[in-house]
């Protein structure tokens, strides 16, 4: 009897033994084998954040091959929307797994950028644009950023900071329109201080970095000389934040102004005013308003190039889309100003009213590893496949 | 009583707010600003995504060569099919009928040589010669509630073809009342084993499910059915034999590993031209070697409803597949609903 009790305890152990190498090794054989990858047969059964990362990481080339091909020009063009639009989708996402693949193509985009806008500039100004509101803008003689900062995305940032040193090493100045994070970082502008470049932000903002930092903007319009550039500030306020809007004069060249964050009614009596003194040729602002009628009567400028479309340190229902900035921009048509909507890294050369061969630069003096130039044309690689500017795959 | 007084008040606070967020509207719609009214937004950019997908999918048409904007635009296609938010919404279901009804007017276009071959969803196809117009697995999508195709697209596309063909009884790929549309036209609807058994006389399960084949006379056609398998469901693999035109062969849900020696041997006895195979099938390369098609259009992708994401087969994920097996060097065309193909020989 005994025995017979010791028998079956012994096998309970062995069975429950056995159900927990069930339960143990049954995941294990689940899994897939550790050699592994998606790219043996795509198949995500069971992963769908997987299949969402692996998405991204087939999207983001597209779009990016996409807006090479189709640069951003004044008549925005059914491919060019096709990709802004996904951009969009993708940007209005908020799972961070797909953080890596979105770094990726801005990192791509930006350096893109960078070797463009080292390109001889002889006259007119080239406009590059980054993250939120960040613009850096070249004349002939001089190079202004405004508003850089890295950009924040779920915890990262968009922006390298070998890419910030870059954009640093390259620009005379720094300005900044308010104190906001999506519009001034204070690391940055001290970055720019430490190396001897001038920075210019609102009365109160940076003010831990003291006298480095011109503070500008105040009851009046105030204007400075710098180099290669005439500086009109305009007072401007973001609800009640001071929002210093900039006019920039480039000596011999164009005049190209920033309004930053503007969105206060009582600086109307000013903005109202500002083309009777002011002839502006580019009109960098936020399409997200429902003033923007007034603010562009007010600049009258010869061109507008949105702003702030996509930061994503906002909810998504405050990330302005690329499609929405079109929308807005489409219900003033009637006010006979054309607009361009660029996104991250592009760039836009304009002289005497009119837009020079943004593609002619993007396309020959761009020495990305993406583009490939082969029997005197030129192609583009992605995935390891080759592709003509017009979208034809060669094999 | 007093509490009882408290809980009535908290309770009609709570309705009340809930009814007003409801019947919020966002004052800015007409200047495209959302803020507080994500829902809207959502709604909005599928709408605009889906209109420009569309656009770009007129200009590219599906040919064996994917040309960049198309392929963005089914990547883009693929981001919204896979946001289930965009699921059973108005935008998307714009898009489908949109599509759909275009194929419902092309169906009048005659076919004057060769193969016309319309993508359905979710796995369906028309194939249209000069004599015979026939579907497989011809479904309106969603519920029987709210399908995701109008009834008068779908049975006015239905009463456009002269036979149907199913593959297996699942709801993705059968449906009654569409195979009923047909049988009360006087058209023939050919279901696998223990389908639909007794239903009408015009709707005709397979008495046993073994290759078979089936003439149509006056469609000057016949129908080669193969025995195939999802696990344990009967599959038929219809091949579809236009006399003197061309053969298409659609696999359905096929995918059963022990019927994998018999599909080894299946190019030597019919000459596939188009085979169709559903995209996830298990070794596309096995299969593809088995029915050696002159070409591939591949069917299934972005099956909504209840499938969960990870299995709604992207586009991209289909050209990822294909170039897996492109040393077999057979031209495919990637198409998405709406869409058609003229094939000639």
């Amino acid at each position: 009897m005994e025995n017979l009790t010791r028998l079956s305890q012994k096998w309970l152990r062995l069975s429950v033994l056995c159900l927990l190498a069930i339960d143990v090794l049954f995941p294990v054989v689940a899994q897939r084998a550790p050699d592994y990858s998606y790219e043996d047969d795509y198949i995500f059964w069971g992963n769908p954040s997987a299949y969402l990362e692996y998405q991204a990481k087939i999207a983001f080339p597209l779009i990016d091959a996409m807006l090479q091909v189709h640069p951003p020009k004044e008549v925005m063009n059914q491919h060019r929307r096709m990709a802004l639009v996904t951009l969009d989708q993708f940007l209005h996402e908020t799972n961070s797994t797909r953080q890596a693949a979105l770094y990726s193509f801005a990192t791509t985009r930006m350096a893109r950028m960078l070797t463009a806008m080292d390109e001889p500039l002889t006259s007119g100004v080239r406009i590059c644009k980054l993250p939120n509101s960040g613009f850096i803008i070249k004349s002939p003689k001089t190079v202004v950023a405004v508003d850089l900062v890295a950009g924040s995305y779920a915890g990262g940032s968009l922006l390298s900071d070998s890419i910030i040193y870059e954009i640093l090493f390259r620009s005379n100045a720094l300005l900044i329109t308010n104190a906001d994070s999506r519009h001034c970082n204070s690391d940055i502008a001290q970055l720019f201080t430490t190396f001897g470049k001038k920075v210019i932000a609102p009365k109160g903002v940076l003010k831990s970095l003291g006298d480095k930092v011109m503070h500008m903007g105040d009851d009046y319009v105030q204007t400075v000389e710098l180099e290669g550039m005439t500086l009109n500030v305009v007072p401007g306020h973001n609800g009640n934040a001071a929002n210093n809007i900039y006019i920039i004069e480039f000596t011999g060249y164009e005049t190209v102004a920033h309004t930053g964050a503007q969105n206060s009614d009582a600086d109307w009596d000013i903005i109202d005013l500002i083309h009777q003194v002011y002839d502006v040729d580019i009109l960098l602002t936020k399409s997200q308003s429902t003033q923007l009628e007034r603010m562009i009567a007010g600049f009258q400028p010869t061109k507008v190039i949105t702003t702030g479309e996509n930061e994503m340190e906002n909810s998504i229902d405050l990330r302005e889309s690329y499609w929405t900035t079109q929308k807005r921009m489409s219900n003033l048509d009637y006010l006979h100003v054309p607009n361009i909507v660029m996104t991250w890294g592009e760039i836009y050369d304009y002289a005497n009213g009119e837009q020079t061969d943004i593609s002619a630069i993007s396309d020959n003096t761009s020495s990305s590893s993406q583009k490939v130039f082969k029997n005197g044309r030129i192609y583009i690689r992605r995935n390891g496949q080759t592709y003509t500017l017009t979208g034809v795959r060669v094999k | 009583m007093r509490r009882f007084f408290l809980t009535c008040l908290s309770l009609l606070s709570v309705i009340a707010f809930s009814a007003a967020q409801t019947a919020s509207v966002n004052p800015n719609t007409d200047h495209y600003i959302y803020q507080g009214y994500l829902s809207d937004y959502k709604l909005a950019l599928a709408s605009e995504a889906f209109a420009s997908i569309d656009t770009m999918l007129q200009t590219y048409l599906p040919q064996t060569e994917i040309l960049l904007p198309r392929e963005m635009a089914l990547v883009s296609l693929d981001q919204l099919l896979h946001d289930t938010d965009n699921d059973a919404t108005e935008p998307f279901y714009r898009f489908i009928n949109t599509r759909m009804a275009r194929v419902l007017e092309d169906l009048d276009r005659p076919v004057t040589e060769g193969l016309r071959i319309y993508k359905l969803y979710n796995d369906g196809f028309i194939i249209k010669s000069a004599k015979a117009t026939v579907a497989i697995d011809l479904i309106p999508g969603g519920s029987n509630a709210k399908p995701f195709i109008t009834d008068s697209i779908i049975y006015g596309i239905a009463g456009k073809c002269d036979a149907l063909f199913i593959s297996h009884w699942h709801a993705d790929h059968a449906n009654l009342n569409i195979a009923k549309s047909f049988a009360a036209r006087g058209k023939r609807v050919i279901a696998p084993k223990d389908l639909w058994v007794d239903v009408d006389p015009m709707i005709q399960p397979l008495a046993e499910h073994k290759e078979t084949d089936i003439v149509f006379e006056d469609l000057d056609l016949t129908l080669h059915v193969l025995p195939g398998h999802q696990d344990n469901v009967y599959n038929n693999i219809n091949v579809v034999e236009f006399h003197g035109v061309g053969t298409v062969a659609q696999t359905g849900d096929q995918w059963y590993c022990c019927d994998m020696d018999w599909i080894d041997r299946v190019h030597l006895k019919y000459d596939i031209d188009v085979l169709m195979p559903n995209c996830w099938i298990h070794d596309m390369e096995r299969h593809l070697r088995g029915f050696a098609p002159k070409m591939i259009i591949t069917g299934h992708e972005n099956e909504l409803g209840e499938h969960s994401i990870d299995h709604r087969e992207a586009y991209w994920i289909t050209i990822k597949k294909m170039e897996l097996v492109s040393a077999l060097n057979i031209p495919y065309v990637l198409m998405t609903w709406g869409e058609w193909y003229d094939y000639k020989k």
